[in-house]
């Protein structure tokens, strides 16, 4: 019985893949409603959008150039769409990723922008088409109508109510942004932070921007559970949430099991190579 | 939801689950069926977004009368004179973008990411915020991961002979380097696992779990 106890041993990647994915099902449907402690980056985050004058003009700048970025987290970026909602927040959405355009449409319905919240198109929100170039496409939002003949839907620029008062970035009060590319934040806090001094809020992680946190950038959504949580949007990133402390949780007891079975056998192998002798 | 959107959506949770049974089958029938049409899938909408973006930031431009325009599609063009024996011309373009580049980052590069830097970690030990040991942790984790790179042999021996005076100081930013490169690694390596898996379950069995169980309510 001894030879069969170290079970990881039996434990290859499908298995190990199989018990993971069963757990995930099971809290999917069962959420385990682990507790979700506080975080000051996400605390950040909400005081920076509740201290920002309502109806002020706000900018979201998506870099999404696969789609599952989108959808995997689509409730955490509703989350953020209503939470602005609800304090009248004139919306600019641009998109940098190839994808983005879709992505701000959907939630536009999904979320219920217009249903939920009475806003207009054109008035209090306008959505901007794909524009290739990364840093320079990003650039180039200080001047919205040189970079654009027409919104996403097809509209021409100058008919649109919203943009005789816009013309661009630093008519901002606040920034936010997202990319799961490392560099992209940077060059949305380059281009719209530093230059303009508009305040900017990152939709990644506290990684992205820790050397611009506190003096360009002044809140990052690394608990997105968390973030829906606070705000009373909660959505699919809560069950994540649970999701992740479970198979932490089993990485962490393997990696345990692991570390005591490597030991045994380091002191097994030790003595048999000093004869049975304890040195 | 639609029936068709429904039926969309019941295709792609089958292509994703033909996808993933590469990891308990290997290569079968379903995954490179899959795996062709998600590639073939991919080209054909990367060349239809490709049109789309020339359409929206050139040739709607153009259109509209603003032929200046023309100056850049060239220059752009000039860039597949790679596959020509003029390859010299596209030298052009890659210094145009390499130039606007550098123009665009290498100010506010500066400005943000070494003076702000060195601004905020100062001021938070004069302000001691958010308290005096987590300043003075900063200034040192910071100065001391600074050392590492001193590449000059003439003037970092201080920090990296072994007999220099300030070795223990480099060894110090080692050891905060190490740390945050480790916790950055294994957030992410965390990230992609769970994240994939909990992704996955999310998108392809409870969604679609709830779109039937709407669709057949409402039926």
């Amino acid at each position: 019985m001894s030879e069969e106890w170290p079970v990881y041993k039996r434990l290859n990647r499908k298995i190990f893949l199989l018990v993971m994915l069963l757990m995930s099902i099971i809290v999917a449907f069962r959420p385990l409603g682990f507790p979700v402690p506080p975080m000051e980056t996400v605390q950040d985050f909400i005081n920076t959008i509740e201290n920002t004058p309502d109806g002020s003009v706000v900018f979201l700048g998506f870099y999404h150039d696969v789609i599952s970025f989108y959808v995997n987290s689509r409730d955490f970026y509703g989350a953020i769409m209503q939470h602005l909602a609800t304090h009248n927040m004139k919306m600019i959405m641009l998109s940098y990723g190839r994808e983005s355009a879709g992505a701000f449409e959907d939630m536009v319905i999904r979320y219920g922008l217009e249903e939920k919240y009475g806003y207009k198109y054109g008035v209090d929100y306008v959505i901007f088409p794909f524009l290739a170039g990364e840093e320079s496409a990003i650039a180039a939002a200080a001047d919205l109508k040189t970079a654009y003949t027409t919104d996403n839907r097809g509209d021409p620029i100058d008919t649109l109510p919203l943009l005789q008062t816009v013309s661009g970035i630093q008519d901002a009060e606040l920034c936010l942004f997202q990319s799961h590319i490392i560099t992209i934040p940077h060059m949305f806090v380059r281009q719209w932070c530093i230059k303009y001094g508009i305040k900017g809020l990152s939709m990644g992680g506290y990684a992205q921007v820790a050397q611009y946190y506190g003096t360009y950038v002044f809140g990052s959504s690394d608990r997105a559970a968390l973030y829906e949580l606070d705000v009373g949007f909660p959505g699919e990133e809560v069950s994540k949430l649970d999701m992740v402390n479970l198979e932490g949780l089993l990485m962490a007891a393997l990696i345990l099991i692991g570390l005591v079975h490597s030991f045994l056998v380091s002191e097994k192998k030790a003595a048999v190579e000093t004869g049975g002798v304890k040195k | 939801m639609s029936p068709f959107e429904l039926f969309i959506m019941l295709v792609g949770v089958f292509l994703a689950w033909s996808l993933f049974s590469f990891v308990f089958f290997g290569e079968n029938a379903f995954f490179i069926f899959a795996e062709r049409f998600y590639i073939g899938g991919t080209i054909a909408y990367g060349y239809f977004v490709c049109y789309q973006n020339l359409k929206s930031s050139c040739f709607d431009f153009l259109t509209a009368g603003r032929l200046l325009l023309i100056v850049p599609l060239i220059i752009g063009i000039l860039i597949f004179s790679r596959l020509t024996k003029f390859r010299w011309a596209a030298r052009y373009p890659t210094s145009i973008l390499s130039g606007i580049g550098l123009g665009l980052v290498f100010g506010l590069s500066i400005r943000g990411d070494i003076l702000a830097v060195i601004t905020t970690t100062v001021e938070r030990v004069v302000t001691k915020s958010p308290d005096i040991w987590t300043a003075i942790y900063s200034v040192v984790g910071v100065c001391s991961v600074l050392t590492m790179f001193l590449y000059s042999n003439t003037y970092s021996s201080t920090f990296h002979s072994k007999t220099g005076k300030l070795y223990y100081f480099m060894r110090l930013g080692r050891i905060f380097f190490m740390v945050s490169v480790g916790y950055l690694t294994a957030s992410t390596v965390l990230y992609n696992f769970t994240g994939f898996l909990n992704n996955a379950v999310v998108v392809l069995i409870k969604r679609i779990y709830d779109a039937l169980v709407d669709y057949l309510t409402i039926l």
